[in-house]
């Protein structure tokens, strides 16, 4: 796998940022921790189908303005 | 099962999929993501690899076999990702996108500041409350550690207008009020008005947080048991450095609350060129830890931690410019009755320029910040000011004489007498003007269409005139400075006659 694209990275930060910050750590230790949505609701104190459905939209809003910006 | 269910359910089993090599990243967003080799250090303790010793989580052995082939498969066409050289800008992922977007913002940096710095500091300034941020700092660029520069922020509840004053080694330097997308900029100290552009006010939090354009985040640690934000701004000796030789380096580490991105703390440092030996380093200088290494900290500043204010506590009006809404001649018909000092200005035009706007700020100091004089005025703008930043063609600031000392002015030029009034010339641009219990700044800055040049300043002086319950005419006699009315320590010595 190729080296992330500093940029790429700096658009995908700006991003997060977005995003309000339960639905940022979700996604973050979902997709980048690695754990098991079981796992992040432990962590949030949340059920693991709200944990899905916060990382499915979050992530969704994510590719949504990720388009936006790259098309722009 | 609803279609939203199984979208859910659907993407949930892609990520997992993704996670264990069984599935390609099928897009830019989860390719990033899944790359990514450390989280902040706030979460990062949640990884499953920091739980030890349980196993994060089981799986069957063939689904995982595979996934580790794949994974070998993938590493033998690509090269691993070398995780350091990008790990600064990952450390940003999270809390401090914002600030790592600003400074490296390849389309127009502005704009990117406004939109990104808004978000952060809504974020961090609760709604209906005042938001103060206090930041100190050092001038490298005069004398290393000589000159501790302090800026206080006033973040107004309406997120729309914000104080701020800069102290250097504790006198005041500046006030700055933000309001309606304009700053205006006093010197108390000589009592002119610097300039007067539109100044955004999340550049404001950006220069509260981050002096240095060529700043980089570093990564987060722990500081004093908070995660921090650490941010660097550095450069490099390449010339005479005087005291330091070339090729030294000297850096500034400001350490954000990662939470709220409010300032920690400060640190100064130079790394010496290499090979410079001990007894040649700046002897004020200290070791500063491993996590410098080779670096010396010259100074360290931790900030007083931000305080809310509660905007039920504040005077009413404590804050207001309301001359700079509504209709131009609202704002005339606001000041025709002030009557705190009187008032001058030059006529409905002046230099080719029409009256384009008059406001009256006031300011009374909110509980526990420190009062000041300076910010009591009225100021009428000519033209019109485009781009960024800009001067006004014309401008005049009108104040109570007691707030301006003249006998600072001299110190630039002297003071003469001139239409019975005192007046003390400052540039091409310039004319500070002392009349009865009024001081008058009047500025003309040079630009394209409007060299500077003494006489216009004349015809300035020659077209001041009263306005609203000030009836003296232009050229008429101006009454002389009075001061009688001000505090002992306010009153100045009369100027010498020409």
């Amino acid at each position: 796998m190729p080296p992330p694209d500093p940029d790429d990275e700096l658009l995908l930060a700006s991003l997060l940022a977005e995003l309000s910050p339960e639905a940022r750590d979700a996604v973050l230790l979902r997709l980048a921790g690695g754990l098991t949505s079981a796992e992040v609701a432990a962590v949030l104190g949340k059920r693991p189908d709200a944990v899905k459905q916060l990382v499915h939209r979050s992530l969704a809003k994510l590719r949504q303005r990720w388009r936006e910006e790259v098309s722009s | 099962m609803s279609d939203e269910r199984r979208a859910v359910d659907a993407t949930d089993a892609y990520i997992d999929a993704v996670l264990r090599g069984a599935a390609p990243a099928d897009d830019p967003v989860v390719r990033l993501l899944a790359a990514r080799p450390a989280l902040p250090p706030r979460l990062a303790a949640f990884r499953p690899e920091a739980a030890a010793p349980a196993p994060r989580r089981r799986r069957a052995v063939l689904p995982a076999l595979a996934a580790a082939l794949l994974v070998l498969a993938v590493l033998a066409l690509f090269p691993p990702a070398r995780a350091a050289a990008a790990e600064a800008v990952r450390a940003v992922f999270g809390a401090a996108g914002y600030v790592r977007t600003v400074l490296s913002d390849g389309g127009d940096p502005q704009e990117a500041a406004d939109r990104v710095l808004q978000q952060a500091l809504a974020a961090a300034s609760p709604p209906g409350k005042v938001f103060y941020v206090q930041a100190t700092q050092v001038n490298l660029s005069a004398d290393p550690g000589g000159i501790q520069e302090q800026r206080r922020f006033w973040f107004f509840p309406d997120r729309s207008s914000a104080r701020g004053e800069i102290y250097e080694d504790g006198v005041l330097r500046t006030v700055t009020v933000v309001e309606g997308g304009q700053a205006a900029t006093y010197v108390p100290a000589s009592g002119y008005l610097e300039d007067l552009s539109p100044a955004p006010l999340p550049l404001w939090y950006l220069q509260a947080i981050a002096q240095y354009p060529e700043a980089r985040v570093q990564g987060h640690r722990s500081l004093d048991g908070r995660q921090v934000i650490q941010l660097r701004g550095w450069s490099r000796i390449t010339g005479d450095g005087g005291d330091y030789p070339a090729g030294t380096t000297f850096a500034q580490d400001l350490y954000l609350d990662a939470r709220s991105f409010l300032p920690v703390r400060l640190e100064v440092s130079l790394r010496p060129p290499p090979g410079t030996p001990a007894e040649e380093r700046d002897t004020r200088a200290r070791p500063t830890g491993p996590e410098h290494e080779d670096e010396i900290l010259l100074q360290r500043y931790d900030f007083e931690p931000a305080v809310f204010l509660d905007p039920a506590s504040l005077p009413p009006d404590h804050f207001s410019i309301p001359g700079l809404e509504g209709q131009l001649d609202e704002h005339l018909r606001q000041l025709e009755g002030f009557d705190a000092f009187p008032l001058f200005w030059p006529g409905p035009s002046f230099a080719g320029h029409q009256f384009s706007s008059a406001s009256h700020t006031a300011y009374d100091a909110p509980p526990g910040a420190p009062p000041n004089n300076a910010w009591n005025a009225v100021t009428f703008l000519y033209g019109t000011c485009t781009g960024r930043p800009c001067a006004m063609p014309v401008s005049l600031h009108v104040r109570p004489a007691c707030h301006v000392r003249p006998e600072q002015a001299a110190a630039v030029g002297p003071l003469e007498t001139v239409r019975g009034g005192a007046l003390a010339r400052q540039g091409p641009g310039k004319l500070l003007v002392w009349t009865g219990g009024t001081f008058v700044d009047v500025n003309l800055p040079p630009g394209p269409d409007q060299p500077g040049d003494a006489a216009l300043l004349d015809q300035a002086l020659q077209a001041l005139q009263g306005y609203g319950r000030n009836a003296i005419g232009p050229g008429e006699p101006l009454p002389p400075p009075d001061f009688g009315g001000c505090p002992e320590a306010a009153a100045p010595a009369p100027p010498s006659a020409r």
